[in-house]
């Protein structure tokens, strides 16, 4: 071979390691990050992909307050529609003259109206997607799609930040209801567990989070009511800052920050499934009309407290239950113990006798005693 | 000071040998094992832990039969003529087959959480080349290379399971099943197993351990196994913890899905777990670099050659052969398929290879050969262009 | 019987001195004034040479014949001028023949003068003289310097004189009197200021070879402290020294040493990494694998840990071998502070070379390849500020870079008062005109402080510019391939620092072979007494330093409650 045919060969060699390996490196203004990405049905059965981005106004000032930069908006929204997710995506990145990344998605947003096959398709397409962080924050809402990822927050300046800034503080919320792709993704092939999420509903000043939607086989099975979803975030160890509302010889009570540890058990007697839920909670007083400091009183908060969470709690469960509506592990355990016992199970569930339990102990009483 | 060039520590050994076999089922491991034995993983795990004790008390006892020569020094004496050939070209296939398959499984990994729009072959090149460099100097500095990176790469590993703990959720997962189940036990552990092949090349290194440090590196290779077992069992524990067993059989590489659950808020790299995959693919080319060296050490006393330049040349022609046959693969299911179909054939010549050759050492040492010399003629890269001595 | 030769070289220099003679009549012509001169010369070399080849060793000894060793002196050195060749008498009445050849300004003025010339010329002498009686009197009563040898052979006689001894020769004595008259021009003995520190020992070496030895032996004063002497250089002579510890020092690496230092062959040696750099194994090895310090605790020091310091006249850095990685990472202001101090600043310089060699690939790989792994809000705070910048991350780092080393070097080149100044164009009017320009962002301005900032804390400055040149690899790494590429990189460093070896010593040690009981002088500093043993990567004949040294008991100044005070 002569020396020419060798340098030849070289630089062939490295100009196409040069062209082929990096077709990765393309530069973050090159990109545009989608901060929050939603889901929602389209007329025909199609599916649409609604896309929120940074503007450079919302860039150049991504940790500024919100209040005063109302001026030009820090987002914008794109929408992608078509018969499956990867048209939608296909239909949106024809519209943007950057390469839609997902790398840094913070929020999923799926409409409770989306069919199950589209949130089969979803679910799975979103599995694929290698590069998708998949520890986004996962929600879903009844609203218009296109109108929560629009909505402005008061106090967070990039809207899509307004979820993850939320769920980052564990003990922040009221009920921390942190869902992430991950949890979508795994509940497709739980074979007894139900996936739920956090609801998410734009308001004045920004968003509420609170109901929990139930699913049942891609389906929304139930949405729960902010207190259901309280109620069921006890049992599921999740509620931070509970509130019972009481009455005191006509007067109002409030025992504030109720959480609950709970301890799940489950045992079969005569061919029933007996589910056991003891729930040791804590809580403080702040709203007492008299002094506080005579025993009897705590005493009878302690049971007023135990008895208003246990007979809601049994009820939701047990409603919850008929519906066979399973968001716990119980089924999980049972069916990976048993492999072939998934129908038993299915079948105990929904006539399972729910047993409460609690034990209440009241922590702060504040100074005024 | 030549010791230094020549010979390898009994750390150094236990880390080669646990380099040589960590890298290939670190990205897979434990999806056929939970797909195939359920609830009763934890047995296969503990199954595949033994078959593996035995594969290397039978491995030392073949390194032991002439501690100062190499697999295949041995096997021309053991086995003259056609013999010694058809075994070299099997334990040469043997070791052609790993490396692709390691490559292969890296490669697509990257291609699917780190660089999506790059070419497959692009990574396959890189991968190969710089497993070539590493090799190029010969063992000592191969292990010198190892060493320094397999620590560090090791701890990092080992803290991100513990950073995994809080995304355990799925308790009950975790506990092994009460009634155990023989044959789907079996035949995971049977499928699984490849995340101990590579503890095939204990006779090829262990002529370069000191014969006085040989006792020490014996019993470093149990250990090295121990705390494998240890590191799977982690996997194991994380990843059904963490991922539910159903979703978890659904996913290609159920360690990285789950490590990339890990995100520290705060640090200047948030997704410290996605991190590892990288670490971890540090792991695959130091296997593949073992590979390379294995593949030109085996060959080279076929064709009764020991100088350095011949090293190189035949373990570049290797990393060649590797590189274009992992350009056949397209796509990580065919991936899959290849290692299930040559998985067994591995299996079944490293273990029966070791009896066989334990037989006929045994019993040639009753009926001795005269034309076969008895010791000396290691085949061992010289680092020089001398003549080889033979 | 002359030979042949002998007798052609004869006619030549017949003709010639008959053209010398022609010529010389016609000096006032001036035309040919040059060529006279130069005629001149090869008339004295000729005679030399006529007069070697008749003498019956070919001339390389002094016969006792002053005229010849005049003539032979100046055409030495063409007729240079610092060369001093007097002719004078011994003693008052003998008045007997001699010559004095030295070197003005290398040989000491006091000591010829009045220890040897004055006191020849002043000699009372009495007795009818002979030569053996002259020169014996004159070796044994008259001269007073103190270091005085005796010689024959010319090349030895032109080597010392040519280096500052002054040589007297006695008319008829075939025996030169060699005295030891040194005495150069040197600088005072400096403060180490290229490895400066704030504790410690101050003393750096200074050029002259014998005081550097002095130096050293102040430091060590024992007799294993050899020093070999060697010469290199086949013009230029240049002595160099061989230093190690006798006992301590593995023979077999001096023997490699020796082995190498005796294989330079080269004309002219003018500094110490002439000699240094025939020394590795690989030529074209990117990382150093000796260190060159003129600080003399340290070579002191070195040497006390088994390594070999090679003392290169004229070059106040000795090269110290053989070195590890970690070696270059160490310096004397480590072992003059606290343990908890020594080993932060290690530590320190670790992170700091991280951070220079990665901090820039990483900011590519981050904002070009691997954006999933940065923190959202940094992104975007990176995006922000990238908005109006037209380049690609990887360009606005090569820019940054680019500036980096102009500044670096136009500091190096200038005085030290303009290179402050200097450090001020760069730091705020290149730093902060070139945001406002748009042509790279505010975050880029700070990793490229940080990375100027970790290359150039290394305390060796020759093991920042391989990573100098690493850091453009890592760079095209990052840019290819992101984070991956990095990784790719660094164990490709690794297994080439693998591959090193300096002098048998694997350049990884103690971390790769592991060496633990090494550590703890290494990236750590452990306290004084806990070093007891000699690091084992020059393999050390002996490994103990020092003996073993429980902490005191606890000592109570005051006395115990209830006791009387004495």
């Amino acid at each position: 071979m002569k020396l020419g045919q060798r340098k030849l060969i070289r630089l062939a060699v490295l100009a196409m390691l040069l062209l082929s390996g990096c077709a990765d490196n393309r530069p973050l203004n090159h990109r545009a990050l989608v901060l929050a990405l939603g889901f929602a049905p389209a007329p025909r059965g199609q599916i649409s992909m609604i896309f929120q981005i940074p503007t450079p106004a919302g860039l150049a000032r991504p940790s500024m307050g919100g209040g005063k930069g109302e001026s030009s908006p820090t987002t914008f929204t794109l929408v992608g529609t078509g018969p499956t997710v990867a048209r939608a995506f296909s239909s949106a990145q024809a519209d943007l003259n950057k390469d839609l990344y997902f790398g840094q998605l913070q929020t999923l947003i799926l409409s409770t109206h989306l069919s199950a096959r589209q949130f089969g398709d979803i679910a799975s397409t979103l599995a694929r997607w290698g590069t998708l962080d998949k520890t986004a924050y996962t929600l879903a809402t009844p609203a218009n799609v296109p109108l929560v990822l629009s909505t402005r927050s008061k106090t967070t300046p990039l809207a899509p930040l307004y979820v993850s800034t939320g769920f980052w503080c564990t003990h922040c919320p009221v009920v921390d209801l942190k869902r992430q792709i991950w949890n979508l993704e795994q509940a497709q092939f739980a074979p007894a567990q139900d996936l739920w999420l956090p609801g998410i509903q734009p308001i004045a000043v920004g968003f509420q989070i609170q109901p929990i939607v139930l699913y049942r086989g891609n389906r929304v099975a139930r949405i729960l009511t902010p207190h259901q979803t309280t109620l069921l975030g006890y049992v599921l160890g999740r509620t931070n800052k509970g509130t019972v509302d009481l009455r005191w010889h006509g007067r109002r009570v409030s025992v504030d920050s109720l959480r609950a540890e709970p301890q799940l058990s489950a045992r079969w007697q005569r061919s029933r499934l007996y589910l056991h839920v003891n729930l040791t909670v804590t809580g403080n007083i702040y709203s007492f009309p008299i002094p506080l400091a005579v025993e009897p009183r705590l005493t009878w908060l302690d049971q007023a407290v135990k008895h208003v969470l246990t007979v809601q709690c049994r009820a939701l469960l047990q409603s919850l239950g008929r519906q066979g509506l399973d968001p716990f592990q119980w089924g999980d355990a049972f069916v990976w113990q048993h492999p072939h016992g998934l129908k038993t199970w299915l079948h105990a569930y929904r006539h399972a006798v729910w047993i409460i339990s609690a034990h209440v102990q009241l922590r702060e009483l504040g100074d005024n005693t | 000071m030549r010791e230094t060039t020549r010979h390898i520590s009994p750390l150094q050994y236990a880390i080669l040998e646990s380099t040589a076999f960590i890298g290939i089922g670190i990205f897979e491991f434990p999806r056929m094992l939970v797909l195939q034995a359920g609830n009763d993983a934890w047995w296969g795990l503990i199954a595949d832990g033994a078959a593996a004790c035995l594969e290397i008390w039978l491995l030392l006892k073949v390194a032991m039969v002439d501690p100062e020569e190499t697999l295949l020094g041995m096997a021309r004496r053991i086995w003259p003529g056609p013999g010694y050939w058809a075994f070299g070209l099997i334990d040469n296939l043997v070791h052609l087959i790993l490396p692709v398959i390691a490559l292969t499984q890296f490669t697509y990994v990257i291609v699917t959480f780190f660089l999506p729009d790059t070419t497959p072959w692009t990574i396959e090149l890189v991968m190969t080349a710089m497993a070539a460099y590493i090799a190029w100097w010969d063992l000592p500095a191969l292990v010198r290379t190892i060493q320094v990176v397999y620590i560090p790469v090791m701890a990092v590993s080992i803290g991100m399971l513990i950073l995994l703990i809080p995304h355990i959720t799925n308790t009950y997962a975790i506990w092994p099943s009460a009634n155990l189940r023989l044959y789907p036990t079996m035949l995971g552990a049977l499928h699984t197993f490849y995340i101990f092949v590579g503890f095939e090349s204990i006779p090829l290194f262990w002529p370069y351990v000191r014969r006085q440090d040989q006792p020490r590196a014996r019993h470093y290779t149990y250990w090295v196994l121990a705390l494998s077992c240890v590191f799977y069992a982690g996997i194991l524990a994380a990843t059904l913890g963490s991922e539910n067993p159903w979703y978890l059989v659904h996913l290609e590489w159920p360690g990285i899905s789950a490590l990339r659950l890990i995100s520290v808020v705060g640090l200047l790299l948030d997704k410290l777990g996605l991190l590892v995959v990288v670490f971890w693919g540090i792991l695959s080319l130091f296997f593949i670099s073992i590979r390379f060296w294995s593949l030109t050490h085996a060959l080279l006393p076929m064709v009764r050659q020991r100088t350095i330049t011949w090293y190189r040349g035949i373990m570049l022609g290797f990393a060649l052969t590797v590189f274009a046959i992992a350009l056949l693969v397209p796509n990580v299911q065919v991936a899959d398929s290849w290692i299930a179909r040559s998985v067994p054939f591995v299996l079944l010549f490293i273990f029966v290879y070791p009896v066989a050759f334990l037989g006929t050492a045994a019993w040639r040492k009753r009926h001795p050969v005269r034309d076969i010399p008895l010791s000396g003629s290691v085949h061992r890269i010289d680092g020089q262009s001398s003549p080889g001595r033979h | 019987m002359p030979s042949p030769q002998l007798g052609a070289a004869a006619r030549i220099a017949h003709t010639l001195v008959n053209l010398h003679r022609w010529l010389a009549q016609r000096r006032s012509k001036g035309q040919v004034s040059d060529l006279l001169n130069a005629l001149e010369a090869l008339d004295a070399s000729v005679t030399v040479a006529l007069h070697e080849l008749n003498s019956s060793d070919g001339g390389m000894r002094f016969d006792g014949d002053l005229n010849a060793a005049r003539t032979h002196l100046q055409a030495m050195v063409d007729k240079s001028p610092d060369l001093i060749v007097r002719s004078f008498t011994v003693g008052n009445a003998w008045r007997w023949p001699a010559l004095i050849a030295f070197v003005d300004g290398l040989a000491a003025n006091q000591m010829i003068d009045q220890d040897t010339v004055q006191r020849l010329m002043d000699a009372p002498s009495q007795d009818t003289p002979t030569p053996g009686m002259v020169f014996d009197a004159a070796r044994t009563q008259l001269i007073t310097v103190g270091h005085l040898t005796t010689t024959t052979a010319w090349p030895a006689i032109e080597t010392k004189v040519l280096s500052g001894n002054t040589a007297v020769f006695l008319a008829g004595n075939a025996s030169v009197i060699l005295l030891d008259t040194v005495k150069y021009p040197a600088r005072a003995i400096p403060t180490a200021n290229i490895e400066p520190a704030v504790r410690g020992p101050q003393e750096a070496f200074n050029e002259v070879g014998l005081t550097r030895m002095d130096q050293l032996r102040r430091w060590i004063r024992s007799p294993s402290l050899h020093f070999d002497a060697h010469t290199v250089g086949v013009i230029s002579q240049t002595p160099v020294m061989v230093a190690y510890l006798d006992g301590v020092a593995n023979n077999a690496l001096l023997a490699q040493v020796t082995d190498r230092v005796e294989r330079v062959k080269r004309d002219v040696v003018t500094r110490a990494n002439d000699v240094a750099e025939y020394l590795p194994e690989q030529r074209f090895g990117l990382f150093p694998q000796y260190r060159l310090s003129d600080r003399v605790d340290w070579v002191a020091q070195e040497l006390g840990q088994g390594k070999i310091a090679i003392l290169v006249d004229n070059d106040p850095f000795a090269i110290l071998l053989p070195m590890t990685l970690v070696d270059f990472y160490k310096t004397s202001q480590d072992y003059s502070v606290s343990w908890w101090d020594g080993t932060l600043v290690r530590l320190i310089r670790l992170v700091a070379l991280l951070i220079g060699l990665y901090l820039m690939p990483l900011y590519v790989a981050l904002t070009a390849v691997n954006l999933n792994l940065m923190p959202t809000m940094l992104l975007l705070t990176i995006d922000g500020s990238r908005l109006g910048v037209p380049f690609a991350p990887v360009v606005e780092v090569i820019i940054m870079y680019i500036i980096i080393e102009l500044l670096h070097e136009a500091a190096n080149r200038l005085p030290k008062e303009l290179a402050v100044t200097l450090g001020t164009v760069g730091a705020v009017v290149v730093g902060t005109a070139i945001v406002k320009a748009d042509i790279v962002d505010d975050v880029m301005i700070i990793c490229a402080t940080l990375t100027a900032l970790g290359l150039f804390t290394t305390p060796s400055f020759e093991m920042s510019t391989p990573w100098r040149w690493l850091f453009w690899l890592m760079l095209f790494g990052a840019y290819a391939l992101g984070i991956f590429g990095i990784l790719l990189v660094t164990v490709g460093i690794v297994a080439y620092l693998a591959s090193l070896e300096s002098f048998g010593v694997p350049y990884l040690s103690p971390f790769g072979p592991f060496r633990t009981e090494s550590w703890a002088d290494s990236w750590i500093r452990a306290p004084i007494p806990n070093l007891r043993r000699r690091s084992i990567s020059a393999r050390p004949v002996v490994r103990k330093a020092a003996a073993a040294n429980t902490p005191p008991e606890r000592f109570h100044l005051h006395p115990p409650n209830g006791s009387s005070r004495s």
